[in-house]
């Protein structure tokens, strides 16, 4: 997706940030891909799983953005569970993450008003 | 006993696409990063896969080929385009057209080649000096010097003898870059249309058949003159690599 806002989440990393929130305020502190997905199509009440392009694009600029942190499961830990070579890679949500959601929530907010300031009919 | 077997050979086929796909999607990248993201997207499909709400094989091979124009969406919109290899193509095509030039004997057909060969000069220059953005009216000016260089040869190539492939052919795709290098001048002058897509539809229909044309006029002419063959060459090269890189042009700003 093309980036025009500057350092402003794209609607997709805002809907895998919602998502991130919902589970750690639902008590889970670490989470995988898979399981963000899902919840994020439980949110949306839809069938549909965000596809794993998108989702793991928004994941990694996420982190890059401080928003969250990671680390590989152990390997062993992953064959033990029988999956073997298919270790699980854990997100948290950091305090810069719940101070982005803020801001963006904020801005989100804002941005309707701010439109309706600049096109406003007049007298209305 | 037949349809657990049916099952798991369809699971085999959806992990093995899914494998490809990811690969084709992630080619290219970082070595550590395309590690990584490989793994992550593997294991997220073992988990879809053990997940009974979202296991059906439709829903799983919908969201691998979702995944798949997520990848390739990526790569097109990727802000990393440059003008450059587009330029170097151009500047092949360029000295191929003007050796052309140089050594065919027909006149009408040589000063047609002069002008597309110093209309790819042009544009590549062009390239050159501004890689991260298109000039709009140096653009323009190299593409109509092109336009009426592809125009002139429309006229020249003979219609009224015995019809070749290849007339039909070179005719054909030179009218078509003839379209497609007017629109691209006009809509960058007017700024019509920013994104230059539909002449550069046109222009990648035209450059594809214009390969097709050297390439066989090169099969055609080697054992009469050999010489020839090589600007020949070189235009359907140069057409190769335009085909190539002319689709990410859209994607730099117009200055």
């Amino acid at each position: 997706m093309r980036r025009t806002g500057g350092d402003a989440l794209v609607t997709n990393e805002i809907k895998v940030l919602r998502a991130a929130l919902e589970m750690l305020w639902g008590g889970q502190h670490e989470f995988h891909g898979y399981e963000l997905a899902s919840t994020l199509a439980d949110l949306e009440s839809s069938d549909r799983l965000m596809n794993q392009s998108t989702l793991y694009r928004g994941l990694r600029r996420l982190e890059e953005r401080g928003a969250l942190e990671s680390h590989w499961e152990d390997p062993d830990e992953a064959a033990e569970d029988g999956r073997e070579g298919r270790p699980r890679r854990y997100y948290r949500v950091t305090a810069d993450g719940v101070a982005l959601a803020k801001s963006e929530l904020a801005r989100l907010q804002s941005a309707p008003t701010e439109w309706w300031r600049r096109w406003k009919p007049a007298g209305a | 006993m037949n349809s657990e077997h049916a099952e798991h050979s369809a699971r085999r086929l959806v992990v093995d696409v899914a494998s490809a796909c990811s690969k084709l999607g992630t080619w290219g990248l970082d070595p550590d990063l395309r590690a990584d993201i490989l793994t992550e997207r593997a294991t997220d499909l073992t988990e879809q896969l053990a997940d009974p709400a979202r296991n059906a094989n439709t829903v799983v091979m919908g969201r691998i080929l979702r995944t798949l124009v997520g990848d390739m969406g990526r790569r097109i919109s990727s802000h990393h385009v440059s003008a450059l290899p587009l330029a170097v193509s151009l500047s092949i095509g360029g000295v191929g057209a003007l050796l052309y030039a140089a050594l065919i004997p027909n006149p009408d057909y040589r000063l047609s080649l002069l002008l597309e060969g110093t209309g790819f000069l042009m544009l590549a220059i062009t390239g050159f000096r501004s890689p991260l953005a298109i000039r709009r009216f140096p653009a323009a000016a190299g593409s109509l010097v092109l336009a009426s260089g592809t125009a002139l040869g429309v006229a020249a190539i003979p219609f009224d003898d015995e019809v070749s492939l290849f007339a039909i052919s070179a005719k054909t795709s030179l009218s078509l870059a003839t379209i497609g290098f007017t629109a691209l001048a006009i809509g960058l002058v007017t700024e019509w249309d920013r994104a230059p897509r539909l002449p550069g539809a046109i222009i990648l229909v035209a450059a594809g058949l214009i390969v097709f044309s050297e390439i066989g006029w090169s099969l055609y002419i080697f054992d009469q003159d050999a010489v020839q063959v090589v600007p020949s060459m070189l235009v359907a090269g140069a057409g190769v690599l335009f085909f190539r890189f002319f689709g990410r042009l859209r994607h730099l700003p117009i200055e």
